[in-house]
């Protein structure tokens, strides 16, 4: 995937988030280019979760965070959608009670053109969700629901998608379902922010890695030549 | 859903219409009136469930919209002159405005803080209507307002079919006034509700936060659920008033326990499910109705029903929802659908559409 080397699409810099007298993030960096998939990792509570909470504007913060241009805390999350940023939480945030579909078109909600061709892309992309349309999203499978936030993604037709933890809790087989997946939506040119710690899955996707520890970014750079670095490889071992 | 399951309920309620509609000639004529006070309280079940049952939006004070509504029409019929058409009209806009205006702190309050807000608004109106009794009639309340349909004399068509009295006739002509308000109020929640408006209501009660994350603005499908509800508890109740069932009195749509039966009938019958609160309101009505009458005596404690019935008719409501939490029409659904696939295994799921 070839990254756009004008304005970065996202822009993190020197964010501070804290609760209360807990610094969950201390000064971090990141630049987002347009078609890159970044990978942020580190291990449970390093504060993945609060930094793409901060970033999907769903958390006061001190420091900066623009996206295309816009600094979040200014926008609301629906200017945030409209702009193409679309937030996948850990927690899935699955409406539990309501079918495949309508979670899924409820995804198109700022965005309604084109919305039954999308849903056909989803499908095609995750059949087992055409198969389970008028389920409950609440009967689901762990990985259906994983499948099923993705592709309420998708259909808001997103520019910059961000995933929390895609692969977490998933059995083998279906974090490979996850993992095609994501490769198939990094060819439509959506630019990815995965927050994982399963290494081996992040190193799959991303172009770049920053590593997080305690709140900080440790390591950052290139996929390939992050794989050789000594504090990676203590992360792998680890 | 499967395609037999829409198909059995498209039988049920067809059934459910043409016994409606034929209701005045199956039932007698004191019946028929209560049938048609019991389809008000449908209305106001309905106006409640839009809100609560489909966004989550608790309200404890339903009544407001209904006495918002009703006093308006009642003062400008009978202060200002205005004809029923026009009071009605504006009974549903003062409501509506109501909505509206009980819906901005739903913007910022959740949960048992929305719920006590709606709570105390209800018990200022009443002592607004006591405070002023001149205008308001105080705790007797507003009667002699003109009726929306006079009928002073025996209606030709009525009479071919056996009605006689100009009473038989009176009672007909407005039961089928509430029919009909009855039906339209259901078709457009029916339409709302199963549109993508609907969806974006069961998201917001689901989870807020999530509805927000895909760009939904909660805030405003809440401002709008709060209108929508007021609009038409308002029209039911200014439609109420004008009719020769009621007037407008604080104890008939302003009370704590109006409000409390409103919740109860949307619970019996089933949150977020119009159909369930629309026909529960009817049988809730005959239920009390039956009980308050009744000169039964209660075996044993030797207690008159008629005087003990609030205790018995409540206690039965708990027992049903103790024993039926979701409320009765999921419950008969749920069945229906296990009979069916014990029956018929191979039954093919469809899409609901949009």
């Amino acid at each position: 995937m070839s990254a756009d080397e004008s304005e970065p699409l996202l822009s993190v810099s020197d964010l501070t988030v804290s609760y209360g007298k807990v610094t969950a993030l201390d000064g971090v960096d990141i630049d987002v280019r347009t078609g890159e998939t970044i990978g942020v990792m580190g291990p449970n509570g390093v504060g993945k979760s609060t930094l793409v909470d901060a970033i999907s504007g769903f958390l006061d913060y001190e420091g900066s965070i623009t996206y295309r241009g816009m600094e979040v805390s200014e926008a609301s999350t629906q200017t945030l959608v409209e702009n193409g940023l679309f937030y996948c939480t850990e927690r899935r945030d699955l409406f539990g009670q309501m079918s495949v579909e309508q979670n899924l078109r409820l995804g198109s909600y700022l965005n309604r053109d084109g919305e039954n061709e999308r849903l056909e892309k989803v499908f095609e992309l995750f059949p087992r969700l055409e198969e389970r349309r008028s389920q409950e999203a609440e009967s689901l499978s762990g990985g259906e629901q994983q499948m099923l936030s993705l592709g309420r993604g998708l259909m808001s037709d997103p520019d910059f998608l961000i995933l929390d933890e895609p692969s977490i809790g998933l059995a083998p087989v279906v974090l490979e379902d996850i993992s095609d997946a994501l490769a198939a939506i990094t060819d439509l040119d959506v630019t990815v922010l995965l927050c994982e710690q399963d290494i081996t899955f992040a190193l799959e996707h991303a172009d770049r890695l920053y590593l997080l520890e305690n709140g900080a970014v440790r390591r950052s750079g290139p996929t390939e030549s992050l794989q050789s670095d000594e504090f990676v490889e203590s992360y792998i071992g680890g | 859903m499967t395609r037999r399951n829409i198909e059995s309920h498209r039988i049920v309620g067809i059934v459910c219409l043409i016994g409606l509609a034929s209701a005045p000639f199956l039932l007698g004529i004191l019946t028929l009136r209560q049938l048609t006070a019991a389809l008000f309280l449908g209305m106001f079940a309905m106006s409640w469930d839009y809100v609560s049952g489909y966004t989550g939006q608790l309200s404890f004070g339903h009544s407001m919209f209904f006495g918002i509504g009703g006093y308006t029409a009642a003062v400008l019929n009978l202060n200002v002159g205005l004809s029923p058409v026009v009071t009605i009209l504006a009974g549903t806009v003062a409501a509506g405005i109501a909505g509206l205006l009980v819906g901005v702190p739903a913007l910022r309050l959740r949960g048992p803080y929305l719920a006590l807000i709606t709570l105390i608004a209800p018990l200022v109106l009443v002592q607004i209507v006591n405070i002023y009794p001149d205008m308001l009639g105080g705790e007797g309340g507003l009667q002699g307002m003109d009726l929306l349909v006079a009928v002073d004399e025996p209606i030709g068509v009525l009479s071919a079919v056996g009605f006689e009295s100009a009473f038989e006739h009176r009672v007909v002509v407005y039961y089928y006034v509430a029919l009909l308000l009855f039906l339209a109020i259901y078709a457009l929640f029916y339409v709302f509700t199963r549109s993508y408006v609907g969806s974006v209501f069961t998201a917001i009660r689901e989870d807020e936060d999530a509805v927000a994350a895909v760009g939904v603005d909660a805030a405003k499908f809440k401002l709008f659920a709060f209108t929508m509800s007021g609009v038409v508890g308002g029209l039911a109740a200014a439609t109420l008033v004008h009719t020769p069932l009621a007037g407008a009195a604080p104890e008939r749509l302003l009370v704590l326990p109006v409000s409390i039966e409103v919740v109860l009938i949307g619970f019996l019958g089933g949150m977020g499910t119009i159909t369930g609160p629309a026909a529960t309101g009817i049988v809730f009505y005959f239920v009390r109705d039956t009980l308050q009458a009744s000169d039964a005596v209660i075996p044993l404690v030797g207690l008159p029903v008629g005087e003990v019935w609030e205790v018995l008719f409540y206690s039965i409501a708990l027992l049903v929802l103790f024993a039926l939490p979701r409320g009765v029409l999921p419950w008969l659904s749920d069945l229906s659908r296990t009979v069916r696939d014990r029956n018929d295994p191979s039954a093919e799921p469809i899409s609901e559409t949009h």
